[in-house]
């Protein structure tokens, strides 16, 4: 894990604590609620709970259920960052091996044009002993032929 | 800061409600503090119990249970914690849904928690949005990677396609040079044989030529012997003639006493010369034919000369012919060894090909796994967008919902506070009002 999912991860539990805190409170707040209707259960009690405190209840319920999903899906998604990270040092680690591989290969590449143009001097060199090897043999037979053997000398 | 029962509502009910027993505590020491009995809550009782809150027989009671938390007593003197749960206050007010004293207190209370929750859940909710955002921007930030890595993995698989042509290319290159290689070689190889063999036939030849100069040298010699003994002939034969025609010139001026004539002188008459001329005409004969044998001699002379030259010449021609094929020879031999290291090097360059074709299967092999990682990779990142926006939906709702119960906590705080004063009013003395 890499220290920014290590910081994304804190700030995630952090939020589940805020959401923790906010949780506790609030459910005390529902007990004071609760507590209080021993003492304060008459027409006033109910209509303040009807219009006000039953209605706060409930959107408070509401919103810390939202909270709660919404750190859920926060964790889901730092969970799957971070095997998409794994993915992505998996990747550019292949992809290093790749450019690596194609480096090697393309040193290989320039030995094996190196080779190849060494054996075409080679080749050119070959071509042109042989060259003059056969003006030599054909001088060699011109000179040799141009004084008469013994056979021919004599006819 | 939070409001807290000094002594504990689980110890004594009754005083729950009572404001004396009600302190303000650090929301830390409130949240560590356990329901223990302790020498806070023993000197409490005995403060209600001096001001007449509490029965005095109460003090005693709770000096038996100092030292233990609520729920241990239960267990250890179940008798004297429902004792105590029981005892009314002296001078408390009861518990009564008609005291507005009560109420006031409990409605204060509660309008306090309500108070302190408001801020709690804007604190939350704004630490949601700020991890909300924060999750988004790490998510772009991978987004970016994702791009970065795709973009690379393309690039990967396109090298290694160049990778693969650039190799046919090499593979189709290496095949012609090594056909051309091959043929240079055999081409070398057959220039050798050809100049090894006119090398052998011309010092064949010469060999020949050799022992032909040899014979020719000698018929020479021995025309040139013939020459001279022709010539020495011929000199003495010219010497004979000279001497012969000398005696005949003697002769015909010889005269030989013929008688006498009338006065008896001797007559003298030539002598016969007939001897001395047929004795020069031999000779003559002879001269001619030294002459004729020198001729024939020369005439061989001349031939042997113009054999031997002709022997001569053709040793020369074959020594040239030699050297010339001794020459090719060398060069045919130069032209094997070019051919030879042409020949290593072209194998050379097929076992490098043989390893950059290694190399390119490998560099083929990571670049489609670098693209199944770039390809997990992006399903991971679109999973990560859908959660996050599922978040960020979630944020809203809980954005909505606390709007909507912050509206009705401030309406309703207003509400509670203003009938609480009116209630406080109305229980109130007039002249207070």
């Amino acid at each position: 894990m890499t220290e920014d999912q290590i910081w994304l991860r804190q700030q995630h539990d952090r939020l589940a604590d805020e959401i923790q805190r906010c949780r506790l409170s609030f459910a005390e707040l529902r007990e004071h609620r609760k507590a209080i209707t021993a003492v304060w259960n008459d027409a006033c009690a109910n209509e303040m709970n009807g219009r006000f405190l039953n209605p706060m209840v409930e959107e408070a319920a509401a919103s810390l259920e939202s909270m709660r999903l919404q750190h859920d899906a926060l964790v889901r998604c730092g969970s799957v960052l971070i095997e998409a990270y794994r993915s992505f040092v998996q990747a550019s680690k292949a992809s290093t091996a790749v450019q690596g591989h194609i480096d090697e290969s393309a040193a290989v590449f320039r030995t094996i044009d190196s080779f190849l143009n060494q054996a075409i001097s080679e080749m050119r060199s070959a071509d042109g002993h042989a060259n003059r090897a056969d003006q030599l043999i054909d001088d060699a037979e011109r000179a040799g032929n141009s004084a008469q053997s013994e056979a021919s000398y004599r006819g | 800061m939070e409001v807290d029962h000094v002594v504990p509502k689980s110890l004594m009910p009754t005083l729950a409600k009572d404001f004396a027993n009600l302190c303000y505590q650090p929301r830390s020491i409130n949240r560590e503090k356990s329901d223990a009995v302790a020498r806070a809550q023993l000197r409490a009782v005995k403060i209600f119990a001096r001001h007449g809150i509490v029965p005095s027989s109460t003090v005693d009671r709770i000096q038996q249970l100092q030292g233990f938390s609520v729920r241990a007593a239960c267990m250890v003197m179940p008798g004297a914690v429902a004792h105590l749960k029981s005892v009314p206050p002296l001078c408390g007010f009861p518990a009564s849904a008609t005291d507005p004293r009560v109420i006031i207190v409990s409605l204060g209370h509660l309008i306090e928690r309500i108070a302190d929750w408001e801020p709690r859940a804007d604190s939350a909710l704004s630490t949601a949005d700020l991890i909300q955002r924060q999750t988004a921007e790490h998510l772009t930030r991978t987004q970016a990677l994702l791009s970065q890595a795709q973009s690379r993995a393309e690039d990967d698989v396109n090298a290694t396609r160049r990778l693969e042509t650039e190799l046919a290319n090499m593979h189709s290159r290496g095949a012609k040079e090594m056909s051309r290689a091959e043929q240079s070689m055999d081409s070398a190889d057959g220039i050798s044989r050809r100049s090894r063999g006119t090398s052998h036939h011309w010092r064949r030849e010469g060999k020949f030529a050799e022992a032909w100069e040899r014979r020719a040298e000698q018929r020479e010699s021995k025309a040139r012997d013939q020459v001279d003994k022709a010539q020495e002939a011929l000199n003495r034969a010219e010497n004979a003639l000279s001497n012969a025609e000398a005696a005949l010139e003697r002769a015909r001026h010889r005269t030989r006493p013929a008688g006498r004539d009338s006065q008896g002188k001797t007559i003298y008459e030539p002598i016969d010369t007939t001897p001395y001329e047929n004795r020069v005409r031999e000779i003559e004969d002879r001269v001619q034919r030294c002459e004729s044998r020198l001729n024939t001699a020369q005439d061989w002379l001349h031939q042997a000369t113009r054999e031997r030259q002709a022997a001569e010449a053709r040793v020369g021609a074959c020594a040239q012919a030699v050297k010339l094929a001794n020459d090719a020879e060398a060069a045919a031999a130069s032209a094997l060894q070019s051919a030879h290291i042409a020949m290593v090097a072209v194998e050379r360059a097929s076992e490098e090909h043989a390893r950059a074709r290694a190399l390119a299967e490998q560099a083929g092999k990571a670049a489609r796994l670098a693209l199944a990682a770039v390809s997990v990779f992006a399903k991971h990142t679109t999973q990560a967008a859908t959660f996050e926006m599922d978040a960020a939906t979630n944020l809203q709702a809980a954005q909505n919902h606390h709007a909507s119960s912050r509206q009705r906590s401030t309406l309703g705080s207003m509400e509670i506070s203003w009938r609480v004063e009116q209630l406080r009013a109305f229980d109130g003395p007039i002249n207070e009002c």
